[in-house]
């Protein structure tokens, strides 16, 4: 009964009730669109700050080639640490060089600036400021590389580092004339830890 | 009559000189601050050291501009947004030609993302050039979000779809932005892509600030900010050498910013004067709507 009032009075007052119902369909749209803005502009600020974290802070580099084995293999996504980092002997680090591949690369830092890296392919030893390194990361014994003995007495020069893969008869490094010494502001950072495939997660 | 008195003048004053200063020093470093043959950045480079204080000061000053910029309030059920601008010729120019240039940067954008397809078929390895095409369609929607845009301020329509339709420029930004990371994620020299990647993160937040004023969620000195920020990084950005198509995004967002810069500061200090609300208060309504349910 009283609906039925309510429809009369809105009946004979036809122009209030369309602007009542076009008001709430409004407000609808606009509560729904607020909704719409909201998650659209949560989405947009957590991608800003996942690009910023991942350029400023860490990255996640997938490893290409079996150049570290057994450390790290092909195919594994690590989390590289960049910020505020300087190499240090005996980290696995990623850098980019301009070499025979375009992509980024994994070594293991063998010397910093102002050691000496001696090797010994007869013994499979390296040597860094005359002590012998102890290498239970190596894959396998080492042998002479197929483009020749070139690096294997250097004393690293001011703001560079020597570098060499675990997988040490598979890795071109820094005993590779087109790589050679590396400028320290080639690297990204350090690989902290393998995050993918599970079966190898863990830190490095 | 007496004449409106803004801020204005201030926030384009001192965006374009935060701008200039840090494009010449752009310029300056690109020039200097790099060496040997990978072009690794020099370590404390007076350039480099610079460049980063007047951005950095940039940064400030507008903050200071925000937090002191006077804003008068609109009524609680005012339809009128913040942003409008009723025969304001220079912000709709501004804006149109925002669109333009977006519109403009769709084609090389394309055609990269095509290059990039058949390399990527070809090699078999890198960037398979998906995203870059993507963003290149992406910019014709920014255009459209534009012209929208420029015909609700124009019109005077503060809080509708078509302002509302800024936000299209931003989800462009987000697919740039990804593209532009993706492909710069491994170069260790950090001031190779920074600035543009600091520049589209402005202009996202930018678009997406302006949206808010659109659909009810106004933070004017928010808006302000980012908007100066953006022209200054874009601008910077521009300094370095970039693709056609990333130069003009970046020129369309940066005189989308400047159509912001010139025509909010003067509505947030002398409020258009409010449509009244279609039907009851808005509050009142949705009361009624829940109170339905």
């Amino acid at each position: 009964m009283s609906n039925e009032s309510d429809n009369r009075t809105e009946q004979t007052g036809q122009p209030v009730a369309r602007s009542r119902r076009g008001g709430k369909r409004a407000a609808r749209r606009e509560a729904t669109g607020g909704e719409l803005y909201q998650n659209i502009r949560t989405l947009v600020l957590v991608l800003a700050v996942l690009i910023l974290i991942f350029t400023f802070m860490a990255r996640i580099i997938v490893v290409s080639g079996p150049s570290m084995q057994n450390t790290l293999h092909n195919g594994d996504a690590m989390l590289v640490w960049s910020l505020g980092y300087t190499p240090k002997q005996g980290d696995v680090v990623v850098l980019t060089k301009e070499s025979y591949q375009s992509d980024s690369i994994v070594k293991r830092v063998i010397a910093t600036e102002g050691q000496t890296v001696s090797i010994d392919y007869t013994e499979s030893a390296v040597y860094v400021d005359g002590v012998k390194l102890q290498e239970d990361y190596v894959r396998e014994p080492m042998l002479v590389p197929s483009y020749g003995i070139w690096n294997s007495q250097v004393t690293v020069p001011e703001g560079c580092i020597f570098v060499m893969g675990d997988n040490r008869n598979e890795s071109a490094d820094s005993r590779y004339p087109d790589i050679g010494i590396i400028d320290a502001r080639c690297v990204i950072g350090r690989a902290v830890m393998v995050l993918y495939p599970f079966s190898d997660f863990g830190f490095l | 009559m007496k004449q409106k008195r803004s801020r204005r003048w201030m926030w384009l004053l001192c965006t374009v000189v935060a701008a200039v200063a840090g494009a010449a020093l752009r310029r300056w470093q690109l020039t200097t601050a790099f060496e040997g043959e990978l072009e690794l950045p020099i370590p404390m480079a007076p350039a480099s050291v610079a460049l980063v204080c007047v951005l950095v000061i940039g940064a400030a000053l507008l903050m200071i501009l925000a937090v002191t910029q006077k804003e008068v309030p609109l009524p609680r059920n005012a339809r009128t947004g913040a942003m409008i601008a009723p025969k304001d010729f220079t912000c709709l120019t501004l804006t149109v030609m925002a669109a333009v240039l977006a519109f403009a940067a769709a084609p090389s954008l394309l055609m990269q993302g095509v290059r990039l397809r058949n390399r990527f078929q070809a090699v078999g390895s890198g960037n398979n050039g998906l995203l870059l095409m993507f963003t290149a369609v992406t910019a014709v929607a920014a255009c459209i979000g534009l012209v929208l845009a420029a015909q609700a301020r124009y019109r005077g329509i503060g809080r509708s779809k078509g302002e509302a339709m800024i936000a299209l420029p931003a989800i462009n930004s987000c697919l740039w932005l990804m593209e532009h990371y993706r492909s710069h994620a491994a170069d260790p020299v950090l001031w190779d892509y920074v600035p543009m990647l600091l520049a589209i993160i402005g202009g996202m937040l930018f678009y997406m600030e302006c949206a808010g004023l659109a659909v009810g969620a106004p933070y004017t000195r928010r808006t302000l900010w980012l908007a100066g920020m953006t022209v200054i990084l874009s601008v910077v950005s521009l300094a370095g050498i970039w693709d056609t198509g990333s130069a003009l995004l970046l020129m369309s967002q940066t005189l989308a910013a400047l159509a912001v810069l010139w025509r909010l500061p003067l509505n947030v200090e002398y409020p258009p004067a409010a449509e009244p609300a279609v039907g009851p208060d808005r509050d009142q309504e949705i009361q009624e709507e829940h109170g339905n349910v």
